[in-house]
């Protein structure tokens, strides 16, 4: 009995190491897709008004008034565009012309922080609940797409970026109209993976690649990048694509929320027919 | 004793902030990581408890896990780290490195030589940051890649010890 206190004792270590061990992993991968719910409604508040000072000494005060004029204004021409809205004139038996209902409004927003160097990134927003924001709506910025927004506090958000392990985009290719989905592999922050193109598709170098519009988060036609390679083999059914992002994720700092003002609609519709 | 307590209480409390305040938030050049608080780890005093050695170790990852929300990353590749040190001094006996025989302070390349010393660090830094990164990736999918973080990010991290053991050198022992 003695004896085997005395080798319990001398291994004490290995008995603490496991134990601390197994409780880092747990804490890890519980919270392994996205910073837990309870430490991140915690620290959101708190660590976003710290990151926005730090965001605000960042942006010269002169061009902030300026910037912020211009980024109003894109939001507003953004929803003016004719992919943000939804024709009635199905509904109409007579007038045929210009009758289109709002579809997406443009929410502006600051990127207060942004991670790029994990294999699951995210961003913060300096946008939240009070604004309107809520779980599950797309972000753009001016030269691409950003991601969909996860969690909301008050006054800031966070986003899964397409560079996530799990980011998955419903994409098109400009010219040939074939959709396909886009992923991460997660090396480069401005390389992404088109799968899912048929192979009796004659892709083009260049060619560009924008959002499908099938899904509620991103209206279509918003550019996402070009064609850089065909990485599949010969023989294989689908094309796999990697593409060049036209954002530069590492210069991006504002970017606009996508509110879909029919999304309910088209749930409960999609829910319907995902019932017969 | 008195003084060393504090001195490694100081060297946590500003390391673990440099480390989740500032250093998280900076981008380096070719996606590498640039970790300052394994240093805490490597400079603890010899005399302490192993238990309690992987304690501080977990506890100094947690406070980064907390500053940085990716609650567990830091904790598990830290206590890792530890306990790389503790089996390192256990299998290496301590004449072929140090001086002494029964080692007290903190280690430094006073007492076991800039060789030994950099080889000690390097076998902590190398198992903290093999931690994190696969950790991090979770497959070897990207396997040379993660090497590549593992080891670019590595150097970065003992250059920053070299520069620190050797700034802060005074009397013969750090800080």
């Amino acid at each position: 009995m003695n004896q085997l206190l005395q080798i319990l004792k001398r291994n004490l270590y290995i008995l603490v190491f496991l134990l601390l061990e197994t409780l880092s992993l747990v804490l890890y991968f519980r919270n392994n897709q996205q910073p837990s719910a309870r430490l991140y409604d915690m620290a959101a508040g708190l660590k976003g008004a710290f990151l926005s000072i730090g965001g605000d000494v960042r942006t010269k005060a002169v061009l902030k008034a300026e910037n912020e004029a211009l980024q109003e204004e894109n939001a507003w021409l953004r929803a003016c565009l004719e992919t943000s809205r939804i024709p009635l004139w199905h509904l109409s038996d007579t007038v045929m012309d210009s009758l289109y209902s709002q579809r997406f409004i443009f929410l502006e927003a600051r990127v207060v922080h942004a991670t790029l160097n994990l294999a699951n990134n995210y961003f913060v927003l300096d946008a939240g609940s009070s604004q309107g924001v809520e779980a599950g709506m797309g972000v753009v910025s001016p030269h691409g797409i950003v991601g969909i927004v996860d969690k909301v506090s008050e006054h800031f958000c966070s986003v899964l970026p397409v560079l996530h392990s799990q980011s998955l985009v419903s994409v098109r290719l400009a010219d040939l109209g074939y959709s396909g989905s886009l992923s991460w592999p997660g090396v480069r922050y401005d390389e992404a993976l088109l799968s899912d193109i048929p192979s009796h598709a004659r892709i083009r170098i260049g060619e560009e690649v924008i959002t499908s519009g099938l899904s509620a988060v991103y209206p279509g036609g918003i550019p996402v990048g070009y064609v850089e390679e065909v990485v599949s083999k010969e023989g294989e059914d689908f094309y796999r694509l990697k593409i060049k992002f036209s954002e530069d994720y590492h210069r991006i700092r504002n970017v606009y929320i996508v509110k879909d003002l029919y999304k309910e609609e088209l749930e409960s519709c999609r829910q319907v027919s995902g019932q017969i | 004793m008195q003084a060393s307590l504090w001195s490694n209480i100081i060297r946590f409390v500003f390391l673990v902030l440099l480390q989740g305040l500032v250093l998280e938030h900076v981008d380096f050049p070719g996606s590498l990581h640039w970790m300052v608080y394994p240093l805490f780890i490597i400079l603890l005093p010899f005399q302490l408890p192993a238990p309690a050695l992987l304690l501080c170790a977990f506890l100094a990852g947690l406070s980064v896990d907390f500053l940085c929300d990716v609650p567990g990353l830091n904790a598990a590749s830290a206590t890792l780290a530890a306990f790389v040190r503790i089996l390192y001094f256990k299998w290496r006996p301590a004449t072929d490195v140090l001086h002494d025989s029964d080692p007290v302070g903190t280690p430094s390349p006073g007492k076991m030589g800039w060789g030994g010393f950099l080889y000690y660090s390097c076998w902590v830094i190398l198992f903290f940051h093999l931690g994190y990164f696969f950790l991090d990736a979770f497959s070897f999918q990207h396997f040379f890649y993660t090497l590549y973080l593992t080891v670019g990010s590595s150097f970065l991290c003992l250059v920053s010890l070299v520069l620190a053991v050797t700034l802060f050198k005074s009397k013969g022992d750090m800080r």
